[in-house]
């Protein structure tokens, strides 16, 4: 097994390298001179000029990719930014905090809103409560994230008053955000959740464990539920995705100074280090959760524990061999 | 018919059973009426789809409902309806007094559960032990079915088919049953595993002075296993004895027909004589006898109303009214 993570984790390496020479190429590629960005509409063509050599932007593309390369993977250092005296590397851990707690307070909505929600219709298929899940569920995935945070606001913040409409400071300033961002999410997970129970509720082992004498209680949590995470787990981590890319609108709409609207205004900008540090970041964390869906795959389900552990065997074996 | 001095030890009475599926009634179980005592073995005989698995999961109370739904009848475990029961009652019964072997054993244990805690997991529900005394238990089971105990913490896919047979006979019988319902047992095995599952079910049996309803369309395991036999047709008892009236004497053309088209070593025929045409639409069966339209024997008379179950001699009853006509 820890092999497996050992082979996972150096699996990371290729692809960041691949995002930061996608992201880089984009950026090359992007209309618009950060040195006259930066200088402003007055500067002089020699002046603009004299900036782009200095900042190295007269070199070909490859030379300025291969530097990018080496002084991120080598030096660890992301650059700094053109318009902030901060390196980018600095400024993305200062606004970490916040995206992260948007995310984790989304995803932790996700998971106690949602999946409660499908295993009740589930076990009510047909009935009331599964059309009322799944009314709740459609609305969820069809309604855009950032106009639902408007109407919130107008109504929450406006209208009611009850809580702050931007910015931040203590935990009121995040239910707002939280609720606009994961409402997606716990609709994709009800149905996800529902679905997944009902194929497992109609397995032959499910009949076993009736045959057995357990209460419809044990039946449901301890033999069906089990069975139906895999599903669930995918949708979560494809939701904590969902929920690090939401926070780059969320965080607009709601004026939070997380990872997400420091990109945005990097992009705006044009402060290339700041959207290449950013979606290097992004693309890091992304990496880093769905290895670890990957692992709880193997401890949900021992059939793809032996799967990872088998593939080493094999090789092992053919190397043997 | 049965022992009028005291109850039977569990009885099916007049059971009808029914699965809507499209809008279409699906008749699976039309009036089966069934007794069996202590100890003894009872045969399920029929085609696939003649309701056999229907009348053992309406004992345990495990149709899915719905598309099933139990009609009329009653099913007596010592003179109490199981069919009135409240449902925390049924569980009490499920497991403890009557349980059951599915047909496929691929299917029939949770894939992310340990197979020791799958069997101990009924032992700490209805024999109120410790945890540990549970544990303890499931590993007896464990190597009574010849699996070393030490393969407790293994899970369902480490094990090859015949091995989950196992398994799963060891969790139907780790209570001590008192009915034993073995739907085709040995069906998804191997040949050579067949004849080891065979023998642990009936050695098993045997030690636990266990009821039990053997489920089959394979005539060889009834002969081994069976003391009673029901030959089921489209949903209906078409004839019942103990083993020599119908091994020796059979009287439904049904039931003749079986024999027909089973090999046997000791005679040389060209080819075997199948029964011809098709089992009967359940969702539209024929007025009279279900098995008239395929019936050599049959006469106006076999569709013209619904045929009784006529006792010929001892406990041997058969559902044909040209019986003895035929030859």
């Amino acid at each position: 097994m820890w092999k497996y993570v050992v082979k996972r984790l150096l699996w990371m390496i290729p692809v960041l390298l691949g995002i930061s020479v996608v992201i880089f190429t984009i950026m090359y590629f992007c209309p618009g001179d950060p040195a006259m960005a930066i200088l402003g509409n007055g500067a002089t063509p020699a002046a603009i000029e004299a900036k782009r050599i200095e900042m190295g932007l007269d070199q070909p593309y490859l030379v300025r990719l291969l530097s990018y390369l080496n002084q991120v993977f080598l030096h660890f250092d992301l650059g700094d930014s053109y318009f902030q005296n901060q390196s980018v590397l600095s400024g993305i851990l200062y606004r970490m905090p916040y995206t992260l707690i948007i995310a984790a307070l989304c995803m932790l909505l996700q998971i106690f809103i949602g999946t409660p929600l499908g295993i009740t219709a589930a076990t009510h298929q047909n009935g009331f409560a599964d059309r009322a899940c799944m009314i709740i569920a459609l609305a969820g995935v069809s309604i855009p994230g950032f106009w639902l945070a408007m109407m919130l606001v107008l109504f929450f913040s406006v209208k009611l008053g009850w809580l702050p409409p931007y910015g931040v400071g203590g935990i009121q300033y995040f239910i707002l955000p939280c609720i606009a961002n994961a409402f997606a999410g716990i609709a994709s997970q009800a149905r996800q959740t529902r679905s997944s129970m009902l194929e497992v509720i109609r397995s032959d082992y499910i009949v076993t464990a009736r045959a057995k004498g357990l209460s419809e209680r044990d039946i449901l949590y301890k033999h069906a539920l089990p069975n139906a995470l895999i599903p669930i787990i995918t949708v979560v981590g494809n939701g904590m995705g969902m929920m690090l890319g939401g926070t780059v609108v969320i965080e607009s709409v709601f004026s939070i100074p997380g990872i997400g609207m420091y990109t945005t205004n990097a992009i705006n900008n044009r402060d290339y280090p700041i959207v290449m540090g950013g979606v290097l970041f992004l693309g890091a964390v992304f990496s880093l959760i769905m290895l670890l869906v990957d692992i709880i795959y193997a401890y949900v389900d021992p059939r793809i524990k032996a799967q990872y552990e088998g593939q080493q065997k094999r090789k092992r074996r053919s190397k043997n061999g | 018919m049965t022992e009028k001095q005291n109850v039977p030890f569990l009885e099916v009475r007049d059971l009808v059973v029914h699965y809507t599926s499209e809008g279409k009634e699906i008749h699976a179980v039309n009036n089966v009426s069934l007794t069996i005592e202590k100890g003894q073995t009872l045969g399920l005989v029929g085609e696939t789809g003649a309701g056999k698995t229907t009348i053992a999961k309406s004992i345990l109370r495990i149709l899915p409902e719905p598309p099933a739904h139990v009609d009329q009848g009653a099913i007596l475990l010592e003179g109490r309806n199981l069919l009135e029961l409240p449902a925390q009652e049924m569980q009490k019964i499920r497991g403890k007094r009557i349980s059951m072997i599915f047909q496929d054993p691929m299917t029939a244990l949770n894939p992310v559960m340990r197979v020791g805690e799958q069997i101990a997991e009924g032992v700490a529900l209805h024999e109120k032990v410790s945890r540990a005394e549970a544990e303890k238990r499931a590993q007896e089971m464990l190597e009574m079915v010849g699996i070393p105990a030490s393969r407790y913490r293994d899970y369902p896919h480490q094990f090859s088919g015949g091995m989950k047979q196992r398994v799963v006979i060891a969790m139907a019988l780790a209570c001590s049953p008192d009915i034993l319902l073995a739907d085709e047992p040995t069906t998804a095995l191997d040949v050579t595993i067949q004849a080891q599952v065979l023998d642990i079910i009936k050695e098993l049996q045997k030690k636990l002075n266990t009821a039990m309803i053997m489920i089959t369309h394979d005539l060889g395991i009834v002969a081994e296993v069976c003391d009673h036999v029901a030959v089921i047709y489209a949903g209906e008892v078409v004839e019942f004895g103990n083993l020599e009236e119908i091994f020796d004497h059979p009287a439904h053309p049904y039931t003749i027909g079986l024999f027909g088209s089973l090999p046997d070593i000791n005679s040389d025929v060209e080819r075997l004589s199948p029964i011809a045409g098709m089992p009967p639409d359940p969702s539209n069966l024929p007025k009279g006898c279900a098995f008239s339209p395929r019936c050599p024997y049959a006469t106006e008379e076999c569709s013209r109303q619904k045929i009784g179950l006529d006792k010929i001699d001892g406990t041997h009853l058969c559902r044909c009214i040209n019986r003895g006509k035929e030859e």
